[in-house]
């Protein structure tokens, strides 16, 4: 059997794209949980604080700290479940992101966080989904009035299940 | 230098290997899920994986899922073995080590 430069390149360029091919389907899937419990999360989020605004400062400081622990705690198990070394500078860098973020809120004010846009994402389906709740937070920051609280919880919370449910369709399970 | 792997090298099935390649330990792929991966059909995916498992590369499992019958595949050591050597003689040609 000969193979020639040519060949070997085509070869090797084929296994390229089908790697990173399957890592994306991995790493999508290993997200959809963690969507999902967002997605869940806000929507309960943002009920509390239309239903009962006194509430709502509380609210979110334990719904976020519960959503950085579960979202550890399925990082780790599915880690185990695939006998891959769960890798502790991502569970660090989401930390540090939650972090990040609650000091920005903090230094904006209550009222001017509506402000701010989407996070930190990655790969394109995290652009577009990021992209398209910006475009939800800034449509319910000119018109949602009284209702921003109940539009954002269910329309930004049902997008980001939605998009959890899709990764799962097109993730790669293990 | 090694030698090429002729089984290995058919394109349909090194991407098939590469693809389970990527997967850790025990892990598998869903047969829906590696066709739409490797962008192979039905019975060419089933073909190529026949011989991939008779020549010790793959395991393949078949349970329901329910009432929902489901194809999982996964490389053996000998398969990754077998993968990564042919991917070194691949590399070995590019960086002017003959063929």
């Amino acid at each position: 059997m000969t193979i020639d430069p040519k060949e070997a390149a085509n070869a090797l360029g084929a296994v390229a794209v089908v790697e990173r091919r399957t890592r994306e389907a991995l790493y999508y899937a290993g997200a959809s949980s963690i969507l999902i419990l967002w997605g869940v999360a806000w929507a309960i989020g943002h009920a509390i604080t239309f239903a009962a605004p006194t509430l709502a400062n509380a609210a979110w400081v334990v719904i976020n700290v519960v959503g950085t622990v579960a979202s550890l705690l399925i990082g780790f198990a599915r880690s185990r479940r695939r006998a891959r070394p769960w890798d502790w500078r991502l569970g660090i860098a989401f930390v540090v992101m939650i972090v990040f973020g609650m000091f920005t809120q903090w230094l904006l004010g209550a009222t001017q966080w509506r402000e701010i846009s989407a996070g930190m994402w990655i790969g394109r389906f995290f652009i577009l989904s990021g992209a398209f709740v910006v475009l939800v937070v800034l449509a319910d920051y000119a018109w949602g009035g009284a209702w921003f609280n109940l539009w954002l919880g269910t329309v930004g919370g049902g997008a980001m299940v939605l998009g959890g449910v899709w990764l799962r369709r097109v993730g790669a399970g293990g | 230098m090694s030698t090429p792997n002729e089984l290995i090298h058919q394109s349909m099935r090194l991407k098939i290997m590469a693809a389970l390649n990527v997967l850790s330990g025990e892990a598998q792929l869903d047969f829906t899920r590696l066709k739409a991966l490797v962008g192979a059909t039905d019975g060419n995916l089933g073909a190529h994986l026949e011989t991939l498992e008779k020549a010790g590369y793959v395991a393949i499992e078949k349970l329901f899922v329910g009432k929902k019958p489901q194809t999982r595949i996964k490389a053996t050591s000998a398969g990754r073995r077998a993968f990564a050597e042919h991917v070194t003689y691949l590399r070995g040609i590019l960086n002017g080590g003959g063929s």
